[in-house]
């Protein structure tokens, strides 16, 4: 089970660039550990990871292993209209992942 | 105090300093010739090459697999800026910052954005998509480093066309990625 938190400002104006930052919780398993018994830990990245502006798909990132343990991501949405910024993410498990955080355009 | 004497006296002190002058650059003439010739015999010409930053070699040889993702095309190094630090102490964990300057509008934007590594197990450490809903096209993210290598950031603009940059990266303790 992952976690994932988006930050967002408290308010922006209409047109402004919103830096939407993402930290999602999870281990990134790169398949190259092995476990206390010698045995091999699957690779588990988060493999794709979405985000919808009201509804749109505004960014969108594919990481794999060169990607830290909880990955996180700072990008720059431009704020049109005060709505709901949804991610979605999928691992390697297939482990489906989603949150969401509403932004104020002023 | 009489700053007109003070004036006098320094006016009066110049000629000495001129007459002082010849001697002095004989001197350094002479010094310098030295330098010169201890320079000569210990080789410092290939020491002073040494300081000059090597040049890296061509992207495509430092990331073979660039060229599969552009398809051959010409990869032109510039309107891409990435930020990574000079000594990563941690190779689990190195914060990496790319822009790429682009109006960001619906004809002229950045469609996807590769962060390539040379010596991971997997080069491609992210593909990022961007739209033009996004404000600029920068991401800021934490990576991997399996060693002291080049990562390098490929632009791919909505005109097809591919931009990069690269940077070398010294990491201390290395993220074992392949179980080394």
């Amino acid at each position: 089970m992952s976690v994932a938190k988006i930050s967002l400002p408290k308010s922006v104006n209409r047109g402004e660039s919103v830096a939407v930052r993402v930290a999602i919780q999870h281990p990134m398993e790169t398949g190259y550990r092995v476990d206390n018994k010698g045995k091999l830990i699957l690779k588990n990245t988060v493999r794709e990871m979405n985000c919808l502006y009201n509804g749109a798909l505004v960014f969108s990132a594919e990481m794999g292993s060169g990607i830290a343990a909880n990955p996180y991501l700072l990008f720059y949405l431009v704020a049109k209209d005060s709505g709901l910024i949804q991610l979605n993410w999928v691992d390697d498990a297939g482990v489906k992942g989603t949150a969401s955080a509403l932004l104020t355009v002023v | 105090m009489d700053f007109q004497n003070v004036g006098k006296q320094c006016k009066a002190s110049l000629p000495v300093l001129t007459e002082a002058l010849p001697l002095a650059i004989q001197r350094r003439r002479a010094v310098k010739q030295l330098a010169l010739l201890a320079a000569g015999v210990c080789g410092l010409p290939s020491v002073v090459q040494a300081q000059v930053p090597t040049a890296r070699p061509p992207l495509e040889v430092v990331v073979p697999m660039m060229k599969t993702l552009t398809a051959g095309a010409h990869v032109q190094e510039s309107r891409v800026t990435l930020t990574i630090p000079l000594l990563a102490e941690n190779g689990h964990l190195v914060p990496v910052s790319v822009s790429v300057d682009s109006p960001m509008t619906g004809s002229d934007y950045v469609k996807t954005l590769y962060l390539l590594s040379e010596k991971n197990p997997r080069p491609l450490i992210a593909k990022i998509s961007f739209t033009p809903g996004c404000a600029r096209a920068s991401l800021t993210t934490r990576i991997r480093l399996a060693g002291a290598q080049y990562v390098v950031a490929l632009a791919q603009m909505s005109d097809n066309s591919f931009w990069a940059a690269s940077a070398e990266v010294v990491v201390t303790d290395t993220a074992c990625l392949d179980a080394t």
